[in-house]
């Protein structure tokens, strides 16, 4: 079993880093949802909120480590230009190594790149700002989000919305890489 | 001690509340993390903007100014000056806010306008509309 580098850096990107996001993203949730006090005893959420900072913290440094080796790392190899002795308009064995263009060349494949590329390269970028803000509240907050149930609802749904276009971009990143896959 | 008493307890220890534009108490807590979640908003709006302002006809130039990192393309520029608008938004609001703050929900309200314009922006049949 082989992989070239561009196969094990989209790996890094997408089954790594992305899939422990999109992973850790439940442990966070359930965190953030049961930090209550009805719930959950003084030393309880003392415990939790050291949990969840630590836990928020990683889930940050995830997010954007994904957005960064996706858009720096394997996005160029993904839109590199093919020599102009390869004709882009047939998908080609040759014209393979080149995602964009490959994809572009079918009718059947083109909207892999103008909608499932286009809306993702773009949309996933979203998801670490969102996920930096809430990691933020969660340090600023600590122990106060087990009290202050309005602070924590909106921590959750945008901590949630960040979750959703990760996804997003992951599920469209999967379906352009079975289309065309950086080999 | 009741989960009031606490809350009013702890935002006592903070600091002194200030007014909202609506006259609601705004603690110091939430005035931070309000000008944190609406910094994330900008960031967003800003990156759907440059998706369509890139796409459009007129764009071509503005296109081209955003290639910050040739094999990455316009991307690297247009999500470079997205990052940079949500620092320094989130700065200037942090300081903004302390003499004058919108109450936590208003200011999540306004993320999350600014969110939803920054996935619409973003969404090829829409930006597409304005290539046309």
């Amino acid at each position: 079993m082989r992989i070239t580098d561009r196969e094990f850096w989209t790996l890094v990107h997408g089954m790594g880093f992305g899939a422990a996001y999109l992973l850790a993203f439940a442990g966070g949730l359930a965190g953030l949802y049961s930090l209550r006090p009805e719930l959950v005893t003084t030393e309880g959420i003392t415990e939790r909120v050291r949990r969840l900072r630590w836990g928020i913290i990683l889930m940050v440094v995830l997010v954007w480590l994904t957005v960064l080796v996706g858009t720096y790392v394997v996005y160029p190899w993904y839109r590199q230009t093919p020599p102009p002795s390869i004709d882009t308009k047939t998908q080609s064995e040759a014209l393979k190594a080149y995602p964009r263009y490959w994809l572009l060349a079918s009718e059947e494949t083109a909207e892999f790149h103008d909608f499932g590329m286009e809306f993702k390269e773009h949309v996933a970028w979203i998801s670490p700002l969102l996920a930096t803000v809430v990691g933020y509240a969660v340090l600023r907050y600590g122990k106060e989000l087990a009290n202050n149930r309005r602070a924590r609802s909106m921590v959750m749904i945008l901590f949630f919305l960040s979750f959703a276009i990760a996804g997003i971009a992951g599920v469209l990143g999967a379906l352009i890489t079975k289309a065309a896959p950086l080999t | 001690m009741t989960a009031q008493t606490t809350q009013a307890k702890s935002q006592a220890q903070i600091g002194a509340d200030i007014k909202s534009g609506e006259g609601a108490e705004v603690s110091i807590l939430d005035r931070e993390v309000g000008a944190a979640f609406i910094a994330s908003g900008i960031g967003s709006f800003v990156l759907g903007l440059l998706v369509v302002l890139t796409e459009m006809k007129a764009g071509k130039g503005l296109s081209a100014a955003l290639n910050w990192v040739g094999p990455v393309g316009p991307l690297s520029g247009k999500t470079g000056v997205a990052v940079i608008a949500f620092v320094v938004g989130w700065v200037v609001l942090h300081f903004a806010f302390k003499n004058r703050a919108v109450t936590l929900t208003t200011a999540f309200v306004i993320t999350l306008i600014l969110v939803g314009l920054g996935v619409l922006m973003s969404f090829p049949p829409f930006f597409e509309l304005f290539a046309k």
